[in-house]
């Protein structure tokens, strides 16, 4: 069930006011089952899946924690070929296919080629297989004890907020959290609430109307030239955040209201003055898993500059393939490991103090944003033949400022809610926390948050709007 | 826990109050629309104190290619672009129930809905009147399960049209609306290069069916005109290139009408050939431009001048 839906509104109520009338140790076992429930939700029988790489970590945890030497790596070897082999099965099986039959043609050595596999990609397969595999690594690396309760296990990896979209959890952060006993705290709950409407405005009013123009223009790219073209791909860039961030906004609420705390996916990313900053505000588990295990693994900077360029290269190629089976997102991944790149190898300050002027960061902020919603295109775009078009045609000055708007209601919507999403998140947010539009102070500001939102996502809110972009992932 | 209860109630009716404000002042700047098809041209229609004789309905491929003026009787175009036939159910169900329903009734019947998913959403176009009309509510409950439940919310009835209300109501005050409601898309420089590029590819294999219990939207808005003896006249436009659908979706078609006696012209199986020929006349591969309406209208008005002359019913009754 997706999260912008009433059957999650249904659902997330029952739950909590289940767990909240629960003594304490039971609601360990509440949670697992809303947590089946929930992904039983999508496609039933990828329950069987789940469960078969949970048993295998569970019992590889252990075993890593009791062996000795090369047992040790033996086991954990096991850990993550399952993952890995899962996710290469569902995930990348007919995209190898299609690159090996395209080289058979090409070579002329069979007109039949390899068969595709006809299976539907388990939602969320990618975030919970990064989850299981962070857990097993740092068992191996002695950060954290092999967890003894199954069911607490299963609970780490299938803890519905952050099960299908992340954020990807590491097991110290979280583990202990499910032994803890979480009183109802007013404050907590409201603020939680808070997040998760704010999350929810995100998503159904900025994102889904973004898309809805988007989807227009990328859709028929064709027919659509520069400046229609970039005003897509600007508006591309706002949505998949709103999309994303609006996720994580409200699987980090609803954690919050039953006590849990789960890591910040995001913090004001467009607002980064390099790439290397946005990598440090974008995604932030995602970032942060491929630093501490591919990329550290891999040498880091520590064996000098050509292996840290081909460390960084390797660990951006690696990411953009976890988004998708395709060349576009390979192409996403290897523009992003180059700008990195680029970045270390000129030396770009990536942290601007005081001494810097204003109008210097901004022009900052412009050029990384640019950077970055070129990247964006091959993300977007529905083959790499499209992307190639649409980046060419940005810079094509004929015909440029032809600007196309087929419905000038909902663009002017999008551009209301965008305008929104600044003022809040820039002018606001970045000063004063949600959890400081808290309660305990007085109930007005949090009472007004609350009204604005929800009279915002009864008037703008699309209904039925898309599935959230990263449960694709 | 009784801090939170007092909260959430306190929240509760502060959102029902704003609710009810909102609703109130959106009603009012809704009902005073006369442009936009958001409401303010079916509005405009509704006060007319003389009713056309033959009113235009469908979508986008009437609305911009159908000129009123071309037809030998008082003629109206209500057509809404994008809407389906669930959406002109709907209208027809708003007209009987404001006893605004001409005497003979000119509907677009589209391909595209009979051969993909019983596209129940273009009702949300008149959720105005959810509460209002028996028939266009039970509709929009049929959207999902959860549906009725957005409603409790008056001011949900006005999701995703908040501005366009604002500019409608605004316009109606300051612009002209558009002739009979005739919408003409003025020819542009690149209409004759774009088109090709926006017509879907006709892939070797692909399987369209004919979705039946899609018709039953179509076969509730004849029910609508038998009850009131209404002249149904239907016609599809021409595609610049053939689809899959229309030839998978003219023939059921053809036979249902022709079996409930309703006149069906389709222009699609029958394209003049100056509108095969002139790609400058279109301005994508569904759409005329106001060049080759021109000669579209004069088809449908001269195939349909026996109808709109003869003085029976053109729909037989049922026994």
């Amino acid at each position: 069930m997706l999260f912008n839906s009433i059957q999650f509104l249904v659902f997330f109520v029952v739950v909590t006011t289940a767990y909240f009338l629960l003594p304490h140790r039971f609601r360990w076992f509440l949670l697992l089952v809303a947590s089946c429930v929930f992904y039983a939700a999508f496609i039933p029988i990828y329950l069987v899946i789940l469960f078969g790489t949970i048993i295998i970590d569970y019992i590889a945890g252990i075993q890593i924690e009791h062996a000795t030497g090369a047992r040790r790596k033996y086991f954990l070897v096991l850990s993550l070929v399952a993952n890995i082999g899962v996710l290469a099965v569902f995930k990348y099986y007919n995209f190898l296919t299609d690159n090996v039959n395209f080289l058979l043609h090409q070579l002329h050595i069979t007109a039949h080629g390899l068969a595709y596999l006809s299976i539907a990609l388990p939602i969320g397969l990618s975030f919970h297989t990064f989850q299981a595999m962070s857990y097993t690594i740092e068992v191996y690396r002695g950060n954290v004890p092999a967890e003894r309760n199954f069911g607490i296990y299963v609970l780490y990896v299938m803890f519905y907020p952050q099960l299908v979209a992340g954020p990807i959890e590491r097991p110290q952060a979280i583990l202990h959290q499910f032994y803890e006993k979480k009183e109802f705290d007013f404050d907590r709950v409201i603020t939680g609430l808070e997040r998760m409407l704010w999350g929810l405005f995100k998503k159904v009013v900025v994102s889904d109307l973004l898309a809805i123009y988007v989807n227009s223009i990328y859709n028929h790219h064709k027919a659509n030239t520069g400046f229609t073209l970039l005003l897509a791909t600007y508006a591309f860039a706002f949505q998949i955040y709103c999309d994303f961030s609006g996720y994580s906004d409200i699987a980090l609420g609803t954690a919050q209201v039953m006590g849990f705390k789960l890591m910040e996916n995001f913090n004001l990313p467009y607002f980064s003055k390099s790439i290397t900053e946005f990598w440090r505000r974008w995604h932030i588990s995602l970032s942060s898993w491929l630093r501490d295990y591919l990329y550290i693994s891999l040498g880091g900077n520590r064996k000098g500059m050509t292996k840290t360029y081909r460390n960084l290269m390797l660990t951006m190629l690696l990411g953009g393939l976890w988004h998708g089976a395709s060349w576009n997102f390979v192409v996403w991944g290897f523009l992003n490991g180059a700008y990195l790149s680029i970045e270390k190898m000129l030396g770009i300050e990536t942290n601007l103090g005081a001494h810097y002027s204003l109008p210097y960061k901004m022009l900052r902020v412009f050029v990384t944003f640019n950077l970055v919603c070129l990247t964006w295109v091959f993300f977007r775009a529905a083959s790499f033949q499209q992307a190639l078009y649409i980046v060419s045609h940005i810079f094509n000055p004929v015909g440029f400022w032809n600007l196309r708007i087929q419905d000038t209601g909902i663009f002017a919507s999008m551009t209301l809610g965008v305008l929104l999403l600044l003022l809040l998140e820039y002018a606001y947010l970045r000063r004063h926390r949600i959890a400081e539009i808290s309660p305990s102070r007085n109930w007005h500001r949090p009472m007004a948050f609350s009204v604005i939102l929800i009279l915002l996502i009864v008037g703008f809110g699309v209904s039925g709007g898309d599935q959230f972009i990263y449960f694709q992932f | 826990m009784r801090n939170f209860l007092l909260f959430m109630g306190m929240l509760a009716l502060l959102l029902f109050g704003a609710d009810f404000v909102l609703a109130a002042l959106f009603d009012k700047l809704y009902q005073r629309a006369r442009s936009g098809q958001t409401g303010g041209e079916t509005n405009r229609y509704l006060a007319f104190s003389k009713l056309p004789t033959l009113l235009i309905m469908g979508n986008s491929r009437a609305r911009y290619q159908v000129d009123p003026d071309s037809f030998a009787v008082p003629t109206y175009s209500l057509c809404h672009a994008g809407m389906g036939q669930v959406f002109q159910t709907g209208l027809l169900h708003l007209l009987e129930q404001e006893n605004k329903l001409p005497s003979t009734v000119l509907l677009h019947v589209d391909f595209e809905e009979y051969t993909g998913d019983d596209n129940l959403e273009d009702i949300g176009n008149l959720r105005y009147y959810y509460g209002k009309s028996p028939a266009i509510t039970t509709r929009i409950r049929e959207i999902s399960r959860y549906e009725q439940l957005k409603y409790c919310f008056r001011f949900y009835r006005y999701n995703g049209r908040v501005i366009s209300i604002i500019k409608n109501f605004i316009q109606s005050r300051t612009a002209t609306p558009f002739s009979k409601g005739y919408q003409a898309l003025s020819p542009i420089a690149n209409d004759s290069t774009s088109f090709v590029e926006l017509t879907p590819p006709i892939i070797a294999g692909q399987r369209a069916r004919f979705q039946y219990r899609n018709l039953r939207h179509l076969q509730e808005f004849l029910a609508i005109c038998r009850r009131h003896k209404i002249k149904l006249l239907c016609f599809t436009s021409p595609y610049f290139v053939s689809r899959v659908s229309a030839s998978m979706a003219a023939l059921p078609i053809d036979s249902m009408l022709r079996a409930e006696h309703v006149p069906y012209f389709n222009a699609a199986a029958h394209p003049l050939p100056i509108l095969q020929h002139h790609a400058s006349f279109w301005q994508d591969a569904d759409h005329l431009n106001v060049l080759g309406a021109g000669y579209l209208s004069q088809q449908i008005a001269q195939w349909s001048k026996p109808f709109l002359t003869a003085d029976s019913t053109v729909i037989a009754p049922r026994h």
